[in-house]
């Protein structure tokens, strides 16, 4: 008895910890792989440039999925999005990069609108919807752009993808340091502040014991990217971008109506129903808020590039899938979160970066990518039944 | 020694926070039809479900055919000659009576199935139960107490020995209900035992040879049927005087708050008017029951009015004095002042994997937010720890996920969300299913603490005790329609009057 109950918790503890072991597993293995190149301050600063493309997508790929529906057009959406941006600023020169970020923004509402239309409005699934508009995506952004590549693009998109904050004192990156010390003392604050409220309000039992480390833990990888990132360019403008939409809709799902009612669809779709959710409604807004961060996301990745091309974007919706998948958000909907998909989706994306610098062989790395998302639905599927009998037999 | 085919000794069968089963003895004996009554929540269906091996973490012996067994699923149980019916039919639709008789069963030749022989098979028992249907018709297309012998048909291919029947005539018409009766006795003079669980007693004095009383999860006795008559039955379910559950009310009644005319839903997908020129009204302060058997059309009644029903809907809406459009969603109803509370909690009424705090506030977050954006957790809380309060919800804390709450807690806190729409008019659907009864009995008091606040209160309920005891008035439907309205103010109307009405003539 004793014994079945330890090993209970064994798993339990390895769930919830998941996604730090894997970080440590695969930094660790890669650094070995790679005989010391992954561990280096330069790629390291590349690796969150180059993820935050698709942690940006993930930040409400993961709503998505919690709602139980799917966004499968997002990689190739983001392409044509790119393309769209890079040619106006090629060809219409004059036009202002802000003005080219707005019509961009504006062409996402609208797609936003068309994917909330059909699977909010008319009840068609998620999944073949989106994967009907992806072969649209891509048609588009071939036509528009006769398959050539192009580019450079400039002004805020370039920025967006590749500026870096400017320096007060023009030796040191000095507001990178400044930035990294105020967030975590806001997060210290913050955490600190809100688990006192519990405690008064009588929803949590003292826990210090077992908030403080993870605090600590949260604290000081923030303070060792900080100075990492410090002694190379210091905070690229994506990076903050990813940072700001992940805390922004990571507490409009918390703080809202509009985030309760998507764990609410995800969770009993009938239930929310019939205590007067308006399913539709949310769904469009959803897709809506989804088609802007994407937008957000293309604009950054084609700053970073510097030139859109037809295959943009594609399997950008797969990174962003698994991450969600992997940093805990149930396939099944009704539960996960927006940092949780935004962690997962950084480690897919080192995952990516190891293995190109290991060279190899691209056969091997999708077989890895896809072995990864199957072994984080099996997980999570296994924790939840898991879950569903432990109930029963209380 | 009398020649028992099942034995069950000592049962016990616990979930979080309920007792379901206490030490429950049941015997059945070989060619005999064994009635097992109780009220809803007194553990039939969890002790058929113990013995059909659907659980498996009881204590207590399970003797069949004299050595002790158990089960560790469906399969295991049917195999050893066991099968259940359950009230909600387990046929797949789309399939057809042939494929659904032999699902799971497959007769196959060199792994492609044997048609002729499944049809052959098929024809043969739809014969021996005098249904004349094509086994290849799809279920679907057959009426439901057509679908019930189908049903049966299945359990005599598997070769049962035990038949468990439970609520086998509550959607039935009379003249179903009398067939599957005769049906049942012929069954069980050819040696097959059969459990039969029902709530109507006039049946179970007719079917039954036995019968064993459960309440709340503990045998009260077993005896003879011609030992009992309908009360005595009764007071054996129910274990106390009825009047005790309900106490009076005498809050005043006021004004119709609610009232809708020549009332009509049609179902465009089955082709049929589901509920029909229906003129109901409730007024401030008053209870209304609405009976009638499954399928009479209660529910859809009141999901329409709610407007969360997506049929075609016809006739007019009176609400607060006023004549007014019908409520296109249940946002609007919300808004306006209507709430309907579901009778399936699981599936309508809350998000399993959500925390109480979360499901009560689901449908009045407008209340709890600052500044047209964020939500206030502090009022939100403060409002759900006092709902929990008052309800009586039994929980640690009101972070509780609720698929963790027992039933009885759950209906509450479908009840608290209810609530804190702090609605003018409330649509109970069977609020009482299913959970126990001391938690009935504080669902009864709320539901007179709200009259009392001049709720207005729809009672759907197929507990004619409970519609006969807190209704001012009571609306019985059929097919549909109103078969009958009744002033119960004085609470004098009997369990027959309501029961004559909802049959459509004919006493039980």
């Amino acid at each position: 008895m004793t014994k079945t109950k330890k090993k209970v918790d064994l798993f339990a503890l390895f769930y919830q910890n998941s996604l730090v072991l894997e970080a440590i597993v695969i930094f660790g293995l890669f650094q070995i792989f790679t005989g010391g190149m992954f561990l280096t301050v330069r790629n390291l600063s590349n690796l969150l440039m180059q993820g935050a493309t698709c942690s940006i997508i993930a930040i409400t790929m993961c709503l998505v999925i919690i709602t139980g529906n799917a966004d499968l057009s997002a990689g190739r959406y983001l392409g044509m999005l790119a393309m769209v941006a890079a040619l106006i600023q090629v060809n219409y020169g004059s036009v202002p990069s802000i003005v080219v970020v707005l019509i961009v923004f504006a062409i996402a509402i609208i797609t936003g609108l068309w994917h909330g239309f059909w699977v909010g409005y008319m009840k068609l699934p998620a999944f073949i919807i989106t994967l009907a508009t992806q072969l649209v995506f891509l048609g588009i952004n071939q036509y528009i752009s006769d398959g050539r590549m192009v580019g450079p693009v400039k002004g805020i998109i370039a920025e967006m993808g590749n500026g870096y904050m400017p320096s007060i004192s023009g030796t040191h990156n000095d507001t990178t340091l400044i930035l990294g010390a105020l967030i975590i003392i806001a997060y210290i604050a913050f955490t600190v502040a809100k688990e006192k409220k519990s405690i008064k309000q009588g929803l949590s039992e003292k826990n210090w014991m077992k908030l403080v480390p993870k605090m600590a833990l949260i604290a000081i990888l923030a303070a060792v990217v900080t100075v990492i990132l410090y002694s190379y360019k210091g905070f690229a403008y994506a990076m903050i971008i990813l940072f700001v939409l992940t805390i922004i809709v990571s507490y409009v799902s918390n703080n809202t109506k509009f985030g309760r009612y998507v764990y609410a669809i995800g969770g009993n779709k009938d239930a929310a129903a019939l205590s007067g959710i308006n399913v539709s409604k949310e769904l469009l807004k959803l897709y809506v808020l989804h088609a802007v961060v994407v937008a957000t996301a293309a604009l950054v990745y084609v700053g970073r590039l510097s030139a859109a091309t037809t295959a943009g974007g594609n399997g950008y919706e797969f990174t962003a899938i698994t991450g969600c998948v992997v940093g805990g958000t149930a396939i099944t909907g009704g539960r996960g979160t927006v940092a949780g998909a935004v962690a997962g989706t950084l480690i897919m994306a080192a995952l990516d970066n190891g293995m190109s610098l290991m060279n190899l062989d691209p056969a091997f790395q999708y077989i890895v990518r896809g072995g990864v998302l199957l072994f984080a639905i099996a997980l999570d599927a296994y924790a939840s039944n898991r879950k569903a009998r432990t109930v029963q037999a209380v | 020694m009398e020649d028992y085919v099942l034995q069950m000794n000592h049962i016990t069968k616990l979930f979080p926070g309920v007792k379901a089963l206490d030490d429950v003895t049941f015997d059945v004996r070989r060619g005999e039809v064994h009635a097992l009554v109780g009220e809803n929540g007194a553990g039939k269906s969890t002790l058929m479900k113990v013995l059909s091996g659907e659980y498996t973490d009881y204590s207590g012996e399970l003797i069949l055919n004299g050595e002790k067994v158990s089960f560790k699923g469906i399969k295991e149980s049917e195999a050893a000659g066991i099968a259940i019916i359950h009230q909600e039919l387990g046929l797949i639709q789309t399939l057809t009576v042939c494929e659904n008789i032999f699902l799971g069963d497959e007769v196959c030749q060199s792994g492609l199935i044997d048609w002729d022989f499944e049809y052959d098979r098929a024809k043969e028992l739809l014969d021996e139960l005098k249904l004349k249907v094509n086994p290849k018709t799809r279920v679907g297309n057959l009426g439901i107490g057509q679908q019930q012998l189908v049903e049966i048909a299945k359990a005599l291919n598997k070769n049962c020995k035990i038949l468990i029947l439970d609520e086998p005539t509550a959607p039935l018409p009379e003249d179903d209900s009398e067939n599957l009766l005769e049906l049942v006795r012929g069954l069980r003079d050819k040696g097959m035992s059969i459990i039969f669980i029902s709530h109507k007693l006039g049946e179970v004095l007719s079917i039954a040879d036995t019968v064993t009383i459960l309440r709340d999860g503990q045998t009260v006795e077993t005896r003879p049927a011609k030992e009992y008559s309908q009360d005595t039955l009764i007071s054996g379910m129910v274990g106390r005087e009825l009047k005790t559950l309900f106490e009076p009310r005498s809050c005043p009644i006021g004004e119709v708050a609610l009232k809708v005319s020549d009332w009509s839903v049609f179902d465009g997908i089955n082709n049929k008017w589901i509920v029909r020129d229906i003129n109901l009204e409730v007024r401030e302060g008053e209870v209304i029951g609405l009976a009638g058997m499954i399928g009479a059309g209660r529910t859809e009644l009141g999901m329409s009015i709610f407007g969360a029903l997506d049929d075609a809907i016809t006739g007019k809406l009176e609400y607060r004095g006023r004549q007014r459009q019908r409520f296109k969603n249940s946002n609007e109803a919300i808004k306006a002042g209507v709430f309907y509370s579901s009778e399936d909690r699981k599936r309508y009424g809350l998000v399993l994997t959500s925390d109480i705090a979360y499901n009560a506030s689901l449908s009045s977050l407008d209340k709890y937010i600052n500044n047209g954006l964020f939500i206030n957790r502090d009022k939100e809380y403060g409002k759900v720890k006092e709902m929990v309060k008052k309800l009586r919800i039994k929980t640690p804390s009101i972070l509780q996920r609720a698929g963790n709450l027992s039933g009885g807690n759950q209906q509450k806190v479908c009840l608290a969300k209810a609530l804190m729409t702090e609605p003018k008019v409330l649509i109970l659907d069977e609020a009482t299913r299913g959970i126990d009864i001391g938690a009935k009995t504080e669902i009864y008091q709320l539901i007179n603490q709200m009259a009392a606040q001049g709720i207005a209160v729809i009672m759907i309920s197929s507990e004619l005790p409970e519609i006969l005891g807190i209704s001012d008035r009571i609306y019985v439907m059929r097919e549909g329609r109103i078969s009958a309205e009744f002033d119960n103010s004085a609470r004098n109307i009997t369990q027959e009057d309501v029961a004559l009405a909802a049959t459509g003539g004919v006493t039980t």
